[in-house]
Order: C-alpha cells, then structure tokens, then sequence
C-alpha cells in the first residue's frame, strides 16, 4: 500500500497570518493570497489548506498510511494557529534560511515511511504531496530534492495548497518548473485530495477547480496534454472562453482566449500549443521582430512544457474591448460599411507591416521563386495528384460528373515550370511566412496584434501578401456555392492577367457582375488592396514572383479539405483553389520567365544570360545582351598551332578566318562564328575546339541476324552513365568524315571496319555544350552488314564502358536518349527503303517510338 | 497570315506559312478559336511550313490546346524544324504536347 507523506513549508502565522502585525512582515504571503489558502474574514480556517489538512489529519489518525512532515527555516516551529490543531505529531525539520534541511528531511522521511529514502527497494511504495508558502523557494526546492536527487516519481503539488507573495514566480513553477522536472500540478483540490488518499467530498464545496473552460465540447476535444496545458496556462483565471484561430490541419492548437477571475473580465491571451520544435521556431520568430513591430506583438509569459509539447500565453496589452481576429471582421462584413471598417483594419495592418517589417529589413537578392517556394520538389505532383483524386470524389459524389479539367496536362505544367531553376533579383525581407487573416487579432479600438511567427523569415516579401490574397479567396469566402464557379473562373483568370485589379466600377464587362454581388465585391476589393500595397513596397516589377507566390499557396489550399477532416475548405472552395492553379499554371507557362533561351551547361560553364527567346536571333537586337565569355582550360591547352596533335583551334579567331569564310557562317564585328539559331547566352567556345561549327561523326552501324527483329545496332554505355548511345566523336581538322567513322568504330569497339557508309542526316544538333561561338553538328552515317562477317562481342573503348550489339525494334530506340534514337528511326526507314525491312516492320517500329 | 486546312480522318491538319511571331500570333489565334467554335476538336498542326515560333506563338498553342482539351479534344503538333524543336523543348512544350516527325505519324490515332 502507498504511504504518502503531506510535506508543509513555511506555515506560520508571520507568512499566513491576517492580524496587522503579521501582514508587513518580510516573509508574508500579503493578504489576498493568506485568504485563497487560509479563508476570508469569518471564513479564515475553512479555506483549502486547512480543509485539506483536517481531511488529512482525520485520515491519519483512522490509520491510513500516511504522515506529516514539516519544514521551516525558524529555530522553533510556529505553525500558525488555526493550523497547529491540525498537525499534531508531524515531524518537524529545521534548517538554514533559504536550504534544503536534506540530511534531516531523510531521516524524517525514514521514520515517517519505514523505508530508507537512499535505497533502492521500496520506493514505489511512497508519494509525496508538497503544500505551504512560497512556491518559487522551498516548494520547489523540496519538490526537486525529492524528484530529481532522491528519484521518487510519485511527487505532487496543488495551485489550491502552495502559495506566494510573488504571484509571477508563483505561477512560473506550477506552470513551468514544477511539471518540467516532473512533479505533477493537480489543478482540482479534489485531485489533489484523492492523491493524498483523503476524503475528497468535503473540498467538493470551496470549488477549488481548474480555470473553467468554454465551451464544454470545444474542451472535451481536446487530448489529455493539451488540456492539461491550457489549463495550465489558464492557471490564474477562474473562467476562460477559447476560440479557436488555427484553420490548418498542422495538430497546432492556436487559441484566443478571454478570461475572468470571479466576474472581473482581464486581459485576453492568445494560447498556443503544438510540438516542442514547432513552438521554439515560434518563440525564434517572435524574438526576430519583436523589436521590429513592438506591442503590435503580444508578450509571451514562460512556456509550459508537457509530453513532447509546448504551450505558451501570450498577453494582448491594452485592449480595448473584446479580441476579433480580421477574419472575424472579413466573415461578418454584410454590408458596404462593415466592409469599409475591415479595409481600414487590413490596412492599418497591412502598413505595419510595411513601414516597420518589410522596409527596415529588406534587401536585394537573387531569387529563384521555384526554388524559394518548394515547387521544385517531386512531392508537389504527388500532393497534386493526391488532392485531385480527392477533389474529382467530391465532384462525383455532388454533381455525378467527372472533374471539368485536364489532370494530365496540370500535372504536365507543374512539371515543366517547376524544373525553372533560374532566377530574379528582388528583394528579400523579414517576413511573417504564414500571414492569413486569422493570424491578425483586431480590438474595438482598431488596434491590430500579429501573431504566429512559426514561420518567420528572410524571404520575398510577396509571399506574404500572396499568402493573404490566396486565404481571402479559397479559406475565407465560405458563401460560394458551385453554382458559383463559373463567375469564379472568370474573376480568377481576371485576377491572374491583371497585375492591380481594377476598381469594382472600372472592371471588364464580364465581371460586371461583381459591381452587384457583396461577396465578389468584397474579394476584389480586398485583393486590390493587397497587391497594391504589395507593389507599392517593391522598387520593381516582381509579378512573377508574386504569382509563383500564389501557386505555392492555390496547390496548398487544395489540400485543406473538409470533407478529410484537413481544414475548413469545402468542394467550391477547393475548386476555386484549382481554377486559380490552372491560370496560374497556364499564364507561367508562357511567362518570359519561362520563355528564354535555355540554361542547360555542363558543370564546368559559368551560368548563361538568359534572354527571351523572342531576343534569340541574332537579327534582333538586344542591348542587354552581355554574356559571360568562357573557354574551357582545355581547349587553350589543345591550341593546334602551339602543340603537336592539338584538336583546337587557336583563340586568335584571325588565324582561322580564312577557313571559317569557306563554311558560309554568320559572323560579328570582330569576325567570330554566329550560333545558327542565334543567342545561347554564353560567349566564346566553351569547351568545344572549333570556331562555328564542330563536327561529330555519328556511327549507325546495323546487322542482319536471324532472329525475330532480323536486324540488330550497335549501341555502346559511356563510362560513369547507365544511357545507351550510338558510338560518336568529333571529326579532326582536314579528317573525311568517312575516314573518322572509322576511326570511331575501331576506338570505341576494336573493330577495323572497312566498309562504305550512308548519310543519313547532316546538320545541326543540340547539344549543352553549345556557345555563341560554337556548336555541334553532327553527321550520321549508317553502315549496314549484311555478309555476317562481323564480330559479336567488342572490346569497348575511347570512353566507352561496353559496346554491344541489340535488336533493331521499338523497345530498343525506346531505351535511348533522343539524339539517338532520331538516328536509329532513320535508320529503319532506310533499310525499309533498301528493303531490309518490310514496310509493316518499318511503319510498326516508327509508330511505337517518338 | 496564311494557314492550310486539310481533313485527316478525325483530325484537322493546320498548316501554318512562315513564322509564328508576334505579327501573325493574334492572327493564327482568332484562325484557331473560329476553328474551335465550328466545333472542331482534333487538332494537328504541321509545322513544317513554319521557319521560327517565338513565344506569342507557344501562347496561341497553349490557350488552343488548354480550350480544346477542357473539351475532350487534342491538340498534336509535327514536322517542328531544328529551330522549332529547340525553342519547344526550351520552353517545356514538347512534353506539353504530342510532338510528332511527320503529319502521317500525327494522325494516325493513337
């Protein structure tokens, strides 16, 4: 059976006591906190601690298992006198001012329980319950030697038992201290009494209970921890009325709450609970701009730490009225004039943020919004995948239709934009990172509060004002039916063409409808507002910027689904979010952003100029047009007029200007080669020999089997790469492009070949090495054998791992990159010309590859 | 600007002459919406007659092929020059749309 020992501090009547000569003393409790523990007026000695005592001495003495123990720093123990009654033969421990008596505490412990506190066995078997004065001192300082040194487990106080004359520090420990080391705060006299073992009915009457929570259901949903730290931090209220602000499905819980003591209305607190690491990056955000935005944050009080997770208060100073959150008054504005007094509210807000936040910590910088957004990463189109299929089951289930969109060609979007790693210069600031409407905590004085700083940070500003435009729309604007979706499309189409919408009076003809509907007026005013604060902030033009802003924020509100319990966004909501996506989608697509001439180099190039591809032609004049210039080491060192056997050409274009005039090649001013094609946002020659065109022999060599196919090709692995290729290598200066097949097919395979070979194509091909100065053209020779005179297996080499020959059929040309297999399909359709194939063969392989 | 149509089973073969650019790109637009207005859902355009596609011509692609495919049609292209290719696969619009080597291989169904 457990023995618990009841340990009490700092009882006597100079901490406790009412009489005059009691209340100035150094050490009293004061007043007011002497009447919570002891009773008021003729109620003094009926109060929680002497209630609880009587209980507890009545049980004692029926023989329960239990003892007393008290501490105090006095050389004589003068319990207060409407106490000393109730504690007839407890021990008694006396030490320094300020010390743990611990040498006496355990032998006290020793007598009380039986059991030796220093040893090991029988420690299960005893619990402790700590109550008295000065909770931040000897409370704590008992309740951490019994926990932490001795290692009892079973350690407890009660709000109702301990008291302070410092009511923050007081706090502080049943909030922080005491349950971080592991004693356990009963917050209910009750609970504290059935912990004792005492008879629990007597304290049902001082309603000595946790602060009450409202409403009733809103609390029995919350789990056991998370109640536990509300409360907690509700410690010093008698009542609290929570409203939930977080809409995510994240598992934080964001709460306003307004409180009471008794009937007095105080201050009201923003709650917020959720992982510890998620809280410390909240606390980290709120330190960064504290200073910056000063009481339009709230001030935290410590954190409550319990299972994993962490809860903080933080105080809204000097409200007035009852606390609203903006989207509060964007739900409730019904009319013109609500709405107006939400506009003022947004842009008070809105102006904060710019004047204090955004300007004072911003800085230009090189952007990659892709990137800086997370659109780049695989899991996007997997989310967006998963969403739709969601989202296509709703629309079944309501309208019995399939979903009037394109999947496949979304998905072909996001996939061909988000693979857009270039970047802009804009600018880049501390910003809140998740700024919604529930996030900004309004009074009747137009006093505005930001709150959740989680995700605080040096990013593009227009994330947030995009993040706010996409909540009004998708999250906020609850009262769309789908009957609503096609005027819907329309304004977000409109929305993604038009930088600044227009006033409701100056919009398009076919949006004319929003002049007359509340609900559309109102987004559209509050997205005008938005971005024309955003854009008054920026120095340039970053649309981009803010739509990629947008996308990141439309393909996340798709996933905030009602109907999977993951937010508060129902089917038009979430179709709203889709048609937003599919502008979007479609308008970057076409975006010069994503228009420009292509960035691809091989590792060794400095990045390209990327103009737009309307800038590529060289007749087409582009004075922002600066590339980088770059030669790469080793074609300077392969000079062909300085080593012996060098394959480059000099960089000194005038000595290779008579032969560049043979090729009938555009040339600049200063007499360099001009890329076909024009622009390639790279000067020089890169790490390609030759001025103008190179040359690269392409080796098609096929075989007459027997065997199903009837032909096979000839195909080789580079080293350090898993690709199929067709053998291939520059051709050398003044070489014949027959003699450099050969050269080819002996240097990658071993084979002397000596057969005659058929162009099959000529001219220019794409490669990433390619320059303004340089480029690749390839000549594709093939070489059919037919007398089976040929080898079967090759020794590879010149950079091949192996080389080997494979069936001329669809799924072969299927396996290798586009270059080659452009070349291989050419070659099916000679042989099908030279009658090695049967026109069914060639139009079978044709049709199955691309 | 100029643009042949030819009847290809259920396909209508676009053919558009010359560059696709900013001066012919409204032009070939309102050719392919009044296309799209008489109904016609399958959609092949030969490129084999266009020598350069600037990007107010892959807008006209886009906005065709997003209008004809919220209908249930398709919108296939072919025959696109060296040029041609580099600026689609520049831009992404080779995996935006079927890309074929000839008009044959286009309309064959797939």
């Amino acid at each position: 059976m457990t023995f618990t020992v009841a340990i009490g501090t700092d009882l006597s009547d100079s901490v406790l006591g009412t009489e005059l000569k009691y209340l100035g003393g150094p050490s009293h409790v004061g007043r007011a906190e002497s009447e919570r523990l002891m009773g008021a007026g003729r109620d003094y000695g009926r109060g929680p601690l002497p209630t609880f005592l009587a209980a507890f001495d009545q049980a004692r003495r029926a023989g329960a298992p239990a003892g007393l123990l008290l501490l105090s720093d006095t050389g004589t123990i003068p319990v207060a006198a409407a106490l000393a009654p109730l504690v007839c033969g407890a021990e008694h421990v006396v030490a320094a001012p300020g010390a743990v008596p611990w040498e006496p505490m355990i032998e006290a412990i020793h007598r009380l329980t039986g059991t030796d506190p220093l040893a090991t066995d029988g420690r299960d078997e005893v619990q402790f319950l700590l109550f008295g004065c000065q909770t931040e001192e000897r409370v704590l300082a008992a309740s951490l030697f019994l926990r932490s040194i001795l290692g009892y487990t079973r350690v407890a106080t009660s709000p109702h038992l301990v008291g302070s004359a410092t009511t923050e520090a007081h706090l502080a420990m049943l909030r922080r201290h005491l349950p971080r080391a592991g004693v356990h705060v009963l917050l209910r006299l009750e609970d504290a009494a059935r912990w004792a073992g005492v008879d629990e009915t007597v304290m049902q009457s001082l309603r000595c209970t946790a602060c009450e929570i409202e409403p009733a259901d809103f609390r029995e949903g919350l789990g056991e921890t998370a109640r536990h730290i509300v409360e907690l931090l509700c410690l010093h209220w008698t009542r609290a009325q929570l409203h939930p602000l977080a809409g995510g499905f994240s598992g934080s819980l964001l709460l306003l709450a307004s409180g009471w003591k008794g009937h007095a209305r105080t201050e009201p607190m923003v709650l917020k609970v959720d992982t510890c690491q998620q809280m410390r990056r909240e606390i980290d955000g709120y330190h960064m701009v504290k200073d910056l935005l000063g009481k339009h944050v709230p001030t935290f009080d410590l954190p409550v730490t319990m299972n994993g997770s962490l809860g903080v208060g933080m105080e809204l100073a000097a409200m007035e009225g009852a606390p609203a959150s903006l989207q509060d008054a964007f739900e409730e504005a019904e009319s013109d004039e609500q709405a107006e007094r939400f506009l003022r509210r947004l842009d008070k807000t809105l102006e904060l943020l710019s004047s204090r936040l955004y300007r004072n910590t911003r800085r230009i910088d090189w952007v990659s919004p892709y990137r800086a957004f997370h659109l780049h990463i695989d899991l996007q189109l997997q989310w967006l995948d998963e969403n739709l299929d969601a989202i296509a089951r709703h629309w079944k289930a309501d309208t019995g239709g399939e979903l009037p969109l394109d999947r496949a060609m979304l998905a072909t979007l996001l996939r061909t934009i988000n693979r857009n790693e270039d970047g802009v210069e804009t600018e880049v600031c501390l910003v809140h990172g998740d700024l919604n409407l529930k996030n900004v905590i309004c009074d009747h004085g137009e006093n505005v509060w930001l709150i959740d700083w989680t995700h605080c940070g040096r990013m593009p500003v227009e994330l947030d004002f995009a993040k706010m435009e996409n909540d009004v729309k998708f999250v906020m604007s609850k009262e769309f039916g789908l009957e609503d979706l096609p005027r819907l499309r329309q304004v977000e189409e409109y929305l993604v063409r038009q930088r600044i919408p227009s006033t409701v009076d100056s919009l398009p003809d076919d949006l004319r409808f929003a002049k007359w509907d509340l609900r559309f007026r109102k987004m559209l005013l509050v997205v005008r507002r938005i971005r024309q604060v955003c854009f008054d902030l920026k120095e340039g033009e970053q649309w981009l910027v803010y739509r990629a802003a947008l996308l990141k924020y439309a393909l996340h509100s798709l996933s905030f689904d009602r109907r999977r319990g993951r937010g508060e966004c129902d089917l038009p909501q979430l179709m709203h979010a889709l048609y937003s996506v599919e502008s979007l989608l479609n308008d970057l697509m076409v975006d010069d952003f994503q228009l420009r001439i292509r960035g691809e180099r091989p590792s060794c190039y400095p990045p390209r100029q990327r103009v737009s591809i309307d800038s590529a032609p060289w007749a087409v004049e582009c004075p922002e047009y600066h590339p980088p210039y770059y030669v790469a080491p080793e074609v300077l060192a392969n000079d062909c007029t300085c080593v012996a056997g060098g394959w480059a050409d000099p960089e000194d274009i005038t000595l290779v200007s008579e032969d560049l005039a043979t090729l009938g090649v555009k040339r600049d001013a200063a007499g360099r080669p001009l890329h076909p094609h024009g622009r390639t946002g790279l000067s020089g020659r890169g790490s390609l020999g030759r001025w103008g065109p190179n040359v690269v022999v392409v080796a098609v060599i096929t075989r007459a089997v027997s065997g199903a196919s009837g032909l096979e090709i000839l195909l080789g692995t580079p080293e350090a790469s898993e690709a199929l290729v067709l053998p291939r290598d520059f051709v050398r200066s003044r070489e014949a492009a027959e003699a450099a097949l050969a050269r080819v097919i002996e240097a990658t395979a071993g084979w002397r070949m000596n057969l005659p070979s058929e162009v099959l194509s000529e001219g220019y091909e794409y490669d990433l090495r390619r320059t303004d100065h340089a480029w690749v053209v390839t000549s594709v020779r093939h070489v059919h054998v037919t007398d089976g005179g040929v080898e079967d297996f090759f020794r590879a080499g010149a950079g091949f791992e192996s080389i080997s020959w494979h069936p001329l059929d669809a799924a072969t040309i299927n396996r290798v990159p586009a270059p080659s297999a452009r070349h291989a399909r050419a070659a099916v359709r000679a042989l099908g010309a030279a009658g090695q194939l049967t026109g069914a063969t060639v139009s079978a392989v044709l049709a199955a590859t691309g | 600007m100029e643009i042949l149509l030819r009847e290809h089973g259920r396909f209508t073969v676009v053919s558009p002459r010359m560059r696709l650019d900013t001066g012919t790109a409204p032009d070939a637009q309102q050719q392919l919406s009044a296309l799209l207005d008489r109904g016609v859902r399958q959609i092949v355009v030969d490129f084999s007659e266009v020598a350069y596609v600037a990007s107010a011509g892959l807008r006209v692609l886009l906005s065709t092929a997003k209008r004809i495919r919220a209908s249930g049609g398709e919108l296939r292209v072919c025959c696109l020059n060296e040029t041609v290719r580099e600026v689609f696969d520049i831009s992404g619009f080779s995996e935006l749309l079927p890309v074929f080597a000839s008009t044959g291989d286009a309309v064959r169904e797939a």
